[in-house]
């Protein structure tokens, strides 16, 4: 007759399915629950098992010493500046104004318009440069790769700034203007089908917008409250990597030689 | 006042803003994980500066289908492991380093345990501890500190170390018997 797990004195379990049953992991075999709970000599070995892994949970990890993170960043940025000249961006300092997001926007449109079209009349002369459709794509990539450094900007103001009432009502605006301009790059980020970025432009949108939205008494409790989810949610360096990525995507483009 | 956007935090400032805070929320849980596997605080340190000046580097190769701090784990586990492949192959002896840091780590639990034989005893743990994971090959020291320390399944362990399930299966088992081996005495007489 076969033997099974709940026939406890023919099939014990080894010390390998105890030490699967001690981490959870799926097992192979079913009944070892069933198989431990009858047999006393496997519950000895595996409450035995359970003592010596337990104490593990005694060995803890040093404390690193304070200040260990800051000096960390220090030497990392340093080491990272080392590397290479940083290539300036051009970035603007001032929140952008409506009338560039609305510029912006228009040739954002133009560029995805131009992208669209412009594929169909590939091939009508041999050049060794951009082809329109790579222009386009490449004005497109530059307008979001700006527009999330911006972001960034705004948010480490938002988040670092000693805020008087008057500050907030700047910091309100600034904010409803960013989540204006969002909204457009957002739409042709998602077309250009550019869906990671999306996603990190509408989370900090959900963000702005509750702040931005805030009276007079709640800004500064909603201010914190966006601090908060700025730096659990890693927002400012996820706005970074999506910056890198749009960058290297734009980088990429490389002039074509193409013919009749 | 300076007005918005003026402040010492612009645009070279903000560039470096979101790592600073990204090395602020993760780095002490990334020198945790480093620390398990090396089990030497200097070389923890290493491992997470070189892990998170590869996630500067590469911060475009960021996929978003996982969260960041998964990202960074996996970066430093595989700095952890490259530096315990190059120890185990100079074959290197770290024994007095570990021992000088295992009596600090007994002065300062001294101060704050309630009684020397509690600190005695912690001590003991930790030396068998290392002892343990000194006998471990680097892929079962690996495979051991994510899946009792970090909680990771032997699946994802076998994806990180490019192994077999079944041979992540028996890289656990070894390192289990190796601990077992070294602390089983110390529970029986505890």
């Amino acid at each position: 007759m076969k033997s099974t797990p709940q026939d406890s004195n023919a099939a014990h379990l080894s010390d390998d399915d105890l030490i699967l049953l001690y981490y959870r992991e799926p097992l192979e075999l079913t009944g070892f629950d069933g198989h431990l709970a009858s047999c006393p000599e496997c519950a000895g070995r595996f409450e035995r098992l359970n003592r010596v892994l337990g104490t593990l949970d005694q060995d803890d990890v040093p404390a690193p010493p304070a200040g260990f993170e800051i000096r960390l960043a220090d030497r990392i940025l340093a080491a990272a500046k080392a590397e290479g000249p940083v290539e300036p961006k051009g970035r603007l300092l001032l929140f952008p104004r409506v009338a560039r997001f609305i510029a912006m926007g228009a040739a954002l449109a133009a560029c995805l318009l131009l992208a669209f079209n412009v594929g169909r009349d590939r091939g009508r002369a041999e050049e060794q440069t951009l082809s329109a459709g790579q222009a386009g794509e490449r004005v497109l990539l530059s307008a979001l790769s700006e527009h999330l450094g911006r972001s960034r900007v705004t948010l480490v103001e938002l988040k670092n700034r000693e805020v008087s009432p008057a500050d907030l009502l700047a910091l309100q605006a600034a904010a409803d203007n960013l989540i204006n301009a969002s909204r457009l790059f957002r739409a042709a980020a998602e077309r250009a089908g550019e869906g990671q970025v999306a996603g990190v432009m509408e989370e900090t949108e959900r963000l702005l917008v509750r702040f931005a939205a805030a009276d007079t008494k709640d800004a500064k409790t909603e201010l914190a409250g966006l601090r908060k989810r700025v730096e659990s949610r890693d927002l400012l360096f996820r706005l970074q990597v999506v910056e890198a990525q749009v960058e290297k995507r734009e980088k990429s483009i490389a002039p074509v030689r193409r013919s009749l | 006042m300076s007005g918005l956007g003026q402040t010492p935090s612009g645009a070279g400032a903000a560039d470096d803003e979101g790592f600073r805070a990204l090395v602020m929320s993760h780095a002490r849980s990334l020198h945790r994980l480093a620390y398990r596997m090396t089990r030497n605080e200097h070389d923890a340190e290493d491992v997470v500066q070189e892990a998170l000046l590869k996630a500067h580097r590469g911060m475009d190769k960021f996929e978003h289908r996982s969260e960041i701090s998964t990202w960074l784990h996996r970066i430093t586990t595989n700095c952890a492991y490259d530096l315990l492949r190059k120890r185990q192959r100079r074959a290197e002896d770290d024994l007095p380093e570990r021992d000088s840091e295992a009596d600090a780590v007994t002065q300062s639990l001294l101060s704050a345990s309630p009684g020397p034989d509690r600190a005695a005893y912690a001590s003991d743990i930790r030396r068998q501890v290392n002892e343990s994971m000194e006998r471990m090959s680097a892929t079962e020291r690996t495979a051991f500190v994510l899946r009792h320390y970090e909680g990771h399944t032997l699946d994802h362990i076998g994806q990180t170390l490019g192994l077999s399930l079944a041979a992540t299966k028996q890289c656990v088992f070894r390192a289990v018997r190796k601990v077992r081996q070294d602390l089983e005495p110390l529970v029986q007489t505890s």
